[in-house]
């Protein structure tokens, strides 16, 4: 097994906000053409900002624990901030990660953006 | 609890001949090729070694070469035995399941103008007698088919292609590294034969290789001229005389431990055909291997939470290079479906696992794999 930082471990054994949202206001699944591995976000979100979001993960360890890091970093968060947030942060946040997962961070972050654009275009019209 | 699952990758050196080995770096560490006393007794010792190995396998002490390991066996016995015979080219047959120490040196070979045919496992992972038959050309020369899989652990019908090959009049090599001191092979059905020591609870670094002396090969390796000419290099007695030592332990015990470690892959497969969505990789598998596949949960992802419980297994396939050469080449060439190639994990029992670990393992396995379905 390739060599993960204790807190990386740590999210993949216990992820947070893991499961699903029931009528969420937003949601996106995303798969990684590197690897196969797909993951779900849903969305909570009130005067633009995320009051919830729940992952669910078809995916490796590191994929597993990029998501839920994401969920933390990014909850409480405004729109705009949380779609600045890069996989950089994520991977740093967790101590750092094997380069050759970098790809499932990347992931966590290209399915959160996906989720926030699917609830801009929600509003376009309305 | 720490256990070890993950015997096909390597094993741990047995006890009595880890003791052993310390007499021999420190009392008998002459060169086998040297004049005087020292030199004397380590030659001994080595030919020793020889002679209990060619014993085991029922061939003859000037049939075994002693090598670093199992991929230098293989790429001494066929490039030595092209190059004896047939260097300016030929036809090849070999399996899409070998290992990459016989399928990179294929695929060298067909750089160089040789011509290879790689036969395709059934989805139960054995290439057909039928198919090698098939595959013969007029100018086959040689075929290279293990005799065990190393990620299934599907034995191949190596006695079948052995009467075929013969026919032919076709040099059979077969990697038998997965095979030796496991199951009880006859070495006389092939012409040459590759194992590996540290397989076998030997230290690594340590193989063999069996040529028949009907069989003609040339070096690929020059040196001082040892292990007749054939293999040069300052002879690893300590290495020889280790898996000889550990394959008399083996035979000695043989009976009761093949027994012990057969029924705990049985409590293993009860355990896992309680789980829903399963597959089994490949049938007619050693005592040893079990290569599994959980639906919706991915191999390396389920190794990764064995791991943080304290258990080793393998995966062959790591999600990072999922279409790209991590994916296991032997599960795909049998065909199987993606969440089975995808979600394999291999299990290897050893001669030292015992009953107290395995109710860790199944009862880790079922609470895991329950878990890391919930996630999706």
């Amino acid at each position: 097994m390739l060599k993960y930082t204790e807190l990386v471990l740590d999210h993949f054994k216990n992820p947070r906000n893991l499961g699903r949202i029931e009528n969420p206001d937003a949601e996106a699944t995303e798969g990684s053409i590197a690897c196969g591995d797909m993951m779900t976000v849903y969305l909570k979100i009130e005067d633009n900002k995320i009051v919830d979001i729940k992952f669910e993960s078809y995916g490796c360890a590191a994929n597993i624990a990029t998501a839920s890091m994401m969920t933390e970093v990014v909850k409480g968060l405004t729109l705009e901030e949380a779609k600045n947030i890069t996989w950089k942060d994520i991977v740093e946040r967790l101590g750092g990660l094997p380069p050759v997962k970098y790809h499932c961070s990347n992931l966590a972050i290209d399915t959160l953006r996906k989720a926030i654009s699917a609830y801009e275009e929600s509003l376009v019209g309305k | 609890m720490r256990v070890y699952l993950d015997h096909a990758a390597t094993t741990r050196v047995f006890d009595e001949v880890a003791q052993e080995l310390v007499k021999l770096f420190t009392q008998f560490y002459g060169n086998a090729s040297s004049l005087h006393s020292h030199g004397y007794e380590a030659k001994r010792l080595y030919e020793e070694a020889r002679t209990k190995v060619a014993k085991h396998l029922n061939v003859e002490p000037e049939e075994i070469y002693f090598t670093s390991g199992g991929t230098e066996s293989d790429n001494i016995a066929i490039r030595g035995f092209l190059k004896a015979n047939f260097p300016n080219g030929g036809h090849i047959i070999t399996t899409q399941i070998e290992h990459p120490a016989v399928l990179e040196v294929a695929r060298q070979l067909e750089r160089e103008g040789y011509s290879v045919t790689y036969l395709k496992p059934t989805i139960d992972g054995y290439v057909t007698p039928d198919d090698f038959r098939r595959a013969i050309r007029k100018d086959t020369v040689l075929a290279s088919i293990m005799w065990v899989n190393n990620e299934t652990g599907v034995i191949q019908p190596i006695e079948e292609i052995s009467k075929i090959a013969l026919e032919h009049g076709i040099v059979l090599h077969s990697d038998a590294v997965q095979a030796i001191g496991k199951i009880k092979i006859d070495a006389r059905l092939v012409d040459m034969l590759s194992a590996s020591g540290h397989k076998f609870y030997a230290p690594k670094g340590c193989g063999f290789l069996y040529v028949s002396k009907q069989v003609k090969f040339e070096p690929i390796m020059y040196g001082g001229g040892h292990e007749r000419g054939l293999r040069s290099g300052t002879e690893n007695v300590p290495g020889a005389y280790a898996m000889a030592l550990a394959l008399e332990i083996i035979e000695k015990n043989y009976e009761a431990w093949s027994e012990k470690v057969k029924k705990l892959k049985e409590k293993i497969l009860k355990v896992i055909e309680d789980i829903p969505d399963h597959h089994v990789n490949g049938s007619n598998t050693i005592f040893s291997h079990i290569n599994v596949s959980f639906k919706d949960v991915h191999g390396e992802t389920l190794a990764t939470a064995l791991d943080m419980n304290g258990i080793s297994v393998s995966t062959a396939s790591a999600c990072s290079s999922h279409h790209g050469a991590g994916r296991s080449h032997v599960l795909e060439a049998m065909q199987l479906e993606d969440w089975m190639i995808d979600g394999a994990i291999r299990i290897s029992l050893g001669y030292d696992n015992n009953e107290d670990e395995l109710d860790y393992f199944v009862e880790v396995l079922s609470k895991e794999v329950n878990r890391l379905r919930k996630m999706s």
